[in-house]
């Protein structure tokens, strides 16, 4: 279970990621605090550094070096117009995936028979298609 | 890598070798973004309770590294042979043992360290070899001393010694180059 729950942290965490830029440009560290404030998002912060670099590869952030006060210059992270897009197409399939899956985990969608004492019963095949919405 | 204490330092050179066989750029930036995160993040640190906090949350150097190579090839590109940095190693082992024993053996294991080639385990099996060496110089020297230093038995004792101590390096860099894969 710990397995794909990681599975399923590590899909929606880029998106997070991506998600965090659309205000603007951000500090690599500022990115990792914010997501890491948020419970259960992050299991190891420093994850986070290889996968904005893998974002930046796949041509859905860039970034740009900015001097620091307190250090060497920092990269900066923004979004390109094609992590925009993505950003844009996750949001909606997430808010279709989402209702999806809650209605599952809330029980209003059922694929048992609700008369457990007779599972050979074949007559009842529809009776359990009932939607509640 | 500014001002980041005793603990990240530490932690910056386990990454460093757990990142070893990332390709070079990707390696760097690696380093390069989380001594930045340790720098920012030990900055106010004051105990060792409260760094192991910080690089806890920061988690295992190998869940970095392996994140890092998520979209290279399953079977990274492995170069065929020894690299430059390994033939030095190697040399430093074998004949740098017959010029400067024990010295010489020990800067290649230390070279060696920081390629791929060799396992952690492996490395403290050569640091416990040149262990044995100096062990071995140091009870041929003890030998020589209480034998009047002119003792025709005690200097073939000392010269015995030292043999074993040459092939300690030979032996190790043997065992590397047999090795099948990094």
């Amino acid at each position: 279970m710990d397995a794909a729950l990681d599975r399923l942290r590590r899909g929606g965490i880029e998106y997070c990621v991506l998600s965090l830029l659309r205000g603007g440009t951000a500090y690599s560290y500022d990115v990792v605090r914010a997501l890491a404030s948020v419970d259960g998002l992050v299991t190891s912060e420093g994850t986070l550094y290889p996968l904005l670099s893998r974002l930046r590869r796949e041509g859905l952030v860039h970034t740009e070096w900015q001097e620091s006060r307190s250090g060497p210059p920092r990269r900066y992270y923004q979004l390109t117009d094609q992590g925009q897009r993505a950003v844009e197409a996750f949001s909606q399939a997430w808010q279709t995936y989402r209702t999806g899956v809650d209605s599952i985990v809330a029980g209003r969608v059922s694929a048992t028979s609700p008369s457990a004492e007779c599972p050979t019963d074949t007559t009842s095949d529809t009776s359990n298609r009932k939607e509640t919405s | 890598m500014t001002e980041t204490s005793r603990w990240g330092e530490a932690y910056l050179a386990d990454l460093d070798q757990a990142a070893a066989g990332l390709p070079p750029d990707r390696r760097a930036e690696l380093l390069t973004e989380v001594a930045g995160h340790l720098t920012t993040e030990l900055a106010t640190v004051t105990d060792d309770d409260e760094a192991r906090a910080v690089l806890d949350r920061l988690g295992d150097p190998a869940a970095l590294v392996a994140e890092a190579a998520v979209d290279l090839p399953p079977a990274p590109a492995r170069p065929a042979g020894p690299s430059a940095g390994e033939i030095v190693a190697l040399l430093l082992m074998g004949i740098g043992g017959i010029a400067l024993p024990l010295i010489a053996p020990a800067v290649g294991v230390m070279i060696m360290r920081s390629t791929p080639r060799w396992t952690s385990a492996e490395v403290r099996t050569a640091w416990a070899i040149l262990g044995v060496g100096v062990a071995a110089v140091g009870a041929g020297l003890l030998l020589m001393m209480l034998a009047d230093g002119s003792s025709v038995a005690a200097v073939r004792t000392g010269v015995l010694l030292l043999g074993v101590v040459v092939i300690v390096g030979p032996a190790s860099a043997l065992y590397a180059a047999t090795r099948p894969r990094p």
